[in-house]
């Protein structure tokens, strides 16, 4: 880990014990956060060349603190509903085959003014792969994930065929603070569903709430379609010519349009490349303001099922999908 | 009848296109050449285009031709500059390409409305801020529509209007009119259409320079500042800011005509002019 990983983990590390609690997303109560003071990323401090996120710039949410693991005395064990219980140590998890899986992230916490989305090359075991090695029982429907910070949260088994119980990020160990020794990948499911620092997988045909689905947050934790403007700043002073760029993603779908608005003026398309349901879709455009002063830009994305962001649908409790906007000072 | 009016030059009207400048009304796509499939570019919805040109239903702008009924043709814009207090109320046209109006002076304030280029309001308040300040934007009892910002916005200069023999002819199945004087005919443009006139000849009933909230049966959401409106016959000719389809029927008022062609009529007219409906 760099200087600069440990001094983003002291960032964050304020944020958190300002909110008292800031697990995988914000609460909806949370009030001792001024999201203006919360300083976005450059997007390019946020997607490398090969699209990714530097690991050292991804964001973190936890609900505590960050558990100190000795890989030596850990072990994840699989019980419950299954044939053949199973205590596995790491370097049982190690000596597996690894399979990578890029894949986007979002916290059902993310704003217009804090986003929190990340994509990265995430390297581990195929859930369904130690599945098979403990015999799933036919009435066992949910996995429910015990975590070394007593976090908790359950998903259908139904949608782990394409998880992933990661122990690398962008070709590196699992950093501590994004779940060393292993965590969960699911594609198209928020951070909160994706436990980190695994310690227990229990199969069940009964869910336990965990600790947001308690707090009435949807329990399917899907992904919305979402996006957001990363560069410039809300608020920023700029020039007339302005780079607007960002990312839009969505769950299981494509991103089809990624389109802005400007003074709730009419929706420009942004082109975008073509993209897959486990990736982000980076956008940039240039825009001339036709002069100074002070702008509304909006962005919005739709995705291949027909859905399209609007303005104000309420975050909670299935995630944010809002239309994000942010206000630029054009100046001479 | 009307006393406020910034008089356009003929040679402008009918030279109003070229060398000046468009706002794009919608993302428009422009081409390498009129009628080619693929699209250059697009140009952003209420940016600013040179038009460098006219080939029939297109405009030639810099990187290619652009539809004609995409672009609105427009004054040069000059934003204004940091402006003294000024006196309100008064008359102000958009200068910029569109000026929304907001609940409250900030830019992610609600959106009451957005007053395209041309558009006329009556200024009713002022705010210092930065950049230049919002104008609060009136209706016609000088009550608050909601603010816009300063800079979008160019004061609105009176002179009387002009006395003569002029008079004024509209063909509903061409979409055409022609301004006379003394019988010589001066001015033909297009209009369009709102709704079907009846035949006739009509005196001028009354002249405003604006009206501040126009809804129109069918047409959706609400136009704000319909400028330079002369009525007349129970009919009202106004400027339309919101599209460049001048010469058949369009959604709006009775006769929409282009906002500098409005408001040339607006002083043009008087009280004894007669209005032809052919």
């Amino acid at each position: 880990m760099n200087d600069n990983a440990l001094s983003r983990r002291g960032f964050f590390g304020a944020v958190a014990n300002a909110a008292s609690i800031a697990p995988e997303n914000l609460p909806v109560n949370t009030t001792s956060i001024d999201p203006n003071r919360v300083r976005q990323p450059r997007i390019s401090a946020l997607i490398d060349a090969d699209g990714y996120t530097p690991t050292a710039n991804f964001y973190r949410q936890q609900l505590r603190h960050v558990p100190q693991i000795t890989p030596v005395f850990w072990t994840l064990r699989l019980y419950g509903l299954v044939d053949k219980p199973l205590a596995l140590t790491h370097e049982d998890l190690l000596a597996m085959p690894t399979t990578t899986l890029p894949c986007t992230l979002a916290c059902v916490g993310s704003s217009e003014l804090n986003t929190l989305v990340g994509h990265a090359l995430w390297g581990g075991v195929p859930v369904l792969r130690l599945l098979e090695q403990v015999g799933v029982k036919a009435n066992a429907r949910y996995a429910q994930f015990y975590a070394a910070d007593g976090y908790t949260t359950f998903i259908e088994t139904d949608q782990l065929d394409g998880a992933l119980l990661a122990y690398q990020m962008n070709g590196e160990r699992l950093p501590r603070e994004h779940g060393y020794p292993a965590r969960l990948i699911v594609p198209g499911l928020y951070g909160y569903k994706l436990p980190k620092w695994i310690q227990r997988i229990e199969l069940t045909n009964t869910p336990q709430p965990g600790f947001w689905e308690e707090r009435g947050w949807s329990a399917s934790g899907a992904l919305q379609t979402g996006s957001a403007i990363l560069s410039p700043h809300h608020m920023e002073s700029v020039s007339q010519m302005v780079l607007l760029s960002g990312v839009a993603y969505s769950g299981e779908c494509t991103i089809t349009a990624v389109e802005i608005s400007v003074d709730d003026g009419p929706w420009m398309p942004v082109p975008i490349t073509s993209s897959d349901p486990l990736s982000w879709s980076p956008w940039q455009i240039e825009w001339t303001a036709p002069a100074p002063g002070d702008y509304l830009i909006k962005v919005r994305a739709s995705d291949s099922s027909g859905f399209t962001q609007a303005e104000h649908p309420p975050a909670f409790p299935n995630g944010p999908s809002a239309v994000p906007s942010i206000v630029v000072r054009v100046i001479a | 009848m009307g006393s406020t009016v910034n008089r356009l030059p003929l040679f402008q009207l009918s030279s109003l296109h070229i060398g000046y400048q468009g706002r794009a009304l919608s993302a428009a796509p422009v081409y390498g050449a009129p009628r080619t499939g693929m699209a250059v570019r697009t140009l952003w919805p209420d940016s600013i285009v040179p038009i460098t040109g006219i080939e029939q239903h297109w405009y030639r702008v810099p990187t290619g031709y652009v539809e004609r009924e995409q672009v609105q043709p427009m004054k040069p814009y000059l934003p204004q500059q940091p402006i003294q207090l000024p006196n309100t109320p008064f008359w102000a046209e958009v200068s910029a390409p569109v000026a929304p109006v907001r609940q409250a002076c900030a830019a992610n304030a609600p959106l009451v409305t957005r007053i395209g280029h041309g558009g006329v309001a009556r200024i009713v308040d002022y705010l210092p801020g930065e950049p230049n300040g919002w104008y609060g934007v009136g209706d016609e009892d000088d009550g608050l529509i909601g603010w816009s910002q300063a800079l979008y916005w160019q004061p609105v200069e009176s002179i009387a209007a002009e006395p003569g023999d002029h008079d004024l002819r509209m063909d509903r199945a061409a979409h055409r009119l022609t301004a006379w004087e003394k019988g010589d005919l001066i001015l033909e443009a297009p209009f369009s259409a709102g709704q079907s006139l009846n035949a006739g000849s009509y005196s001028v009933t009354e002249q405003r320079p604006t009206i501040a909230r126009l809804q129109i049966e069918g047409f959706g959401k609400a136009l704000y500042g319909v400028p330079w409106v002369t009525d007349f016959g129970g009919y009202a000719l106004t400027g339309a800011y919101w599209h460049n389809q001048f010469g058949k029927a369009s959604p709006g008022p009775a006769i929409q005509v282009t906002p500098p062609l409005a408001e040339w009529l607006y002083g043009w007219l008087n009280e004894s002019s007669q209005i032809r409906v052919v």
